[in-house]
């Protein structure tokens, strides 16, 4: 996998929750909440988009076949917008994944 | 044996090396159609601050949050110096290009070796002015460049000293690979600047979509219809951005190029040689047709919805 396999795959997840939230009645509680893990992954993309890393490590790959496999247990899961719960849930596990892959590859500096 | 006779000759001419007439039409697509890939490219990579910019912008308007111009200038991927560097670099892969399609049919050489030293030097400034751009983003562009350059500069000194047809196919069967990791750097960060436009276009369709349905129980008919128009708008964007990817007129210009270094490499081409050579060509062309078109439909969607 490369880095930007990794930032494709965050651009799919920020799709599926603009998808969701664009879908929510302004009022609705989960709304401020799904924005806000939103802005997290968006800020993790620019990061990752901003600078190179070295994709031929076993700790990018070993991280990054982490986040894949989170990615692929979240994946189609968030249009499920009568679960917001488990929406918010799923949007949380991928964005916990995401900065436990960065952390790995040092990309906080 | 007379009847014998033009099948011969039609035998013999098929077995004899490539001439540089055979070049002529399949390198003036490919020139053509690498146009079209490149100035796609360039347009995406202009742009990609001005994407960074407004996605900001968006964000802050959507959420009512305040605005800091600090925060702008943190969110930009590239720096002014880099994005000119990227769009320098395609030019002069332009310029190569036109090289090429000279070689296959300038009838003198002193033209072509003219243009070739100018081109030379304007890469050796170039590669001077790259190694002065600082900062992680720039580390796989720079390598790229300071690796491949010096080959290109080999190839266009060669020029100078070969006839055309040698001159051409030197620059075909060495240039090929260099280039193609050249469009490979490019194509990386075009993707970067693909991604992050989707990741904008994205947001603008959900706060358009927020916008209208905070607008519903207001009941103001003149302020949903206006309302709508920026959700079809939005769509609209949203659609034509699908296929509006550089990468891919990227890929298919590599392939055209591993099709032409094919054909240079073929010591006696025959007409299936030929003709698979064009149709590398033609589907490149049509490729980056498609692009070049799917581009300015986003654009002037995009000048609409202003």
């Amino acid at each position: 996998m490369t880095q930007l396999d990794v930032i494709r795959m965050i651009g799919d997840v920020l799709t599926g929750i603009d998808v969701a939230a664009g879908s929510l009645m302004p009022d609705d509680p989960n709304l401020v909440r799904l924005q806000d893990q939103r802005r997290l992954l968006d800020a993790r993309q620019l990061i990752l988009s901003r600078q190179l890393f070295d994709e031929n490590t076993a700790r990018f790959q070993s991280a990054a076949a982490d986040l894949s496999a989170v990615n692929e247990q979240i994946r189609g899961r968030l249009g499920r917008i009568e679960d917001m719960i488990g929406v918010l849930h799923d949007v949380a596990r991928f964005l916990d994944a995401v900065t436990r892959f960065m952390t790995a590859i040092h990309a906080f500096g | 044996m007379t009847r014998l006779r033009p099948a011969l000759v039609l035998l013999l001419a098929a077995a004899a090396c490539a001439r540089p007439s055979d070049y002529r039409a399949p390198v003036e697509t490919f020139r053509d159609a690498s146009a079209v890939v490149i100035k796609s490219t360039q347009t995406f990579l202009q742009a990609l601050n001005k994407t960074e910019r407004d996605h900001y912008i968006a964000d802050q308007v959507a959420s009512q949050s305040p605005i800091q111009l600090s925060r702008i200038e943190e969110v930009q991927v590239f720096g002014p110096e880099a994005i000119a560097a990227r769009i320098d670099v395609l030019d002069h892969l332009a310029d190569y290009t036109d090289l090429l399609y000279q070689l296959a049919t300038a009838d003198s050489p002193q033209r072509v070796q003219a243009e070739a030293k100018d081109l030379g030097e304007a890469l050796a400034n170039f590669s001077t002015s790259v190694s002065s751009l600082n900062g992680a983003d720039n580390a796989g562009f720079k390598t790229a460049v300071t690796t491949v350059l010096p080959v290109i500069g080999d190839i266009l000194q060669a020029i100078a000293t070969q006839t055309l047809e040698d001159a051409l196919k030197k620059a075909i069967t060495t240039g090929a690979g260099p280039v193609n990791r050249l469009i490979d750097a490019i194509k990386t960060d075009a993707e970067i600047a693909y991604q992050r436009k989707r990741n904008a276009l994205s947001k603008r369709r959900a706060d358009a979509a927020l916008a209208y349905n905070a607008q519903v129980a207001k009941g103001d008919a003149a302020a949903l219809r206006r309302l709508g128009e920026a959700i079809a708008s939005a769509e609209d964007q949203w659609e034509a951005f699908q296929t509006a990817r550089p990468a891919t007129g990227l890929d298919a210009m590599e392939r055209a190029n591993l099709a032409l270094e094919t054909f240079a490499r073929t010591r006696h081409p025959q007409a299936p040689d030929l003709r698979s050579f064009v149709d590398a060509m033609d589907a490149f062309a049509a490729t980056a047709a498609r692009l070049g078109e799917d581009v300015a439909r986003l654009r002037d969607l995009q000048k609409d919805a202003r």
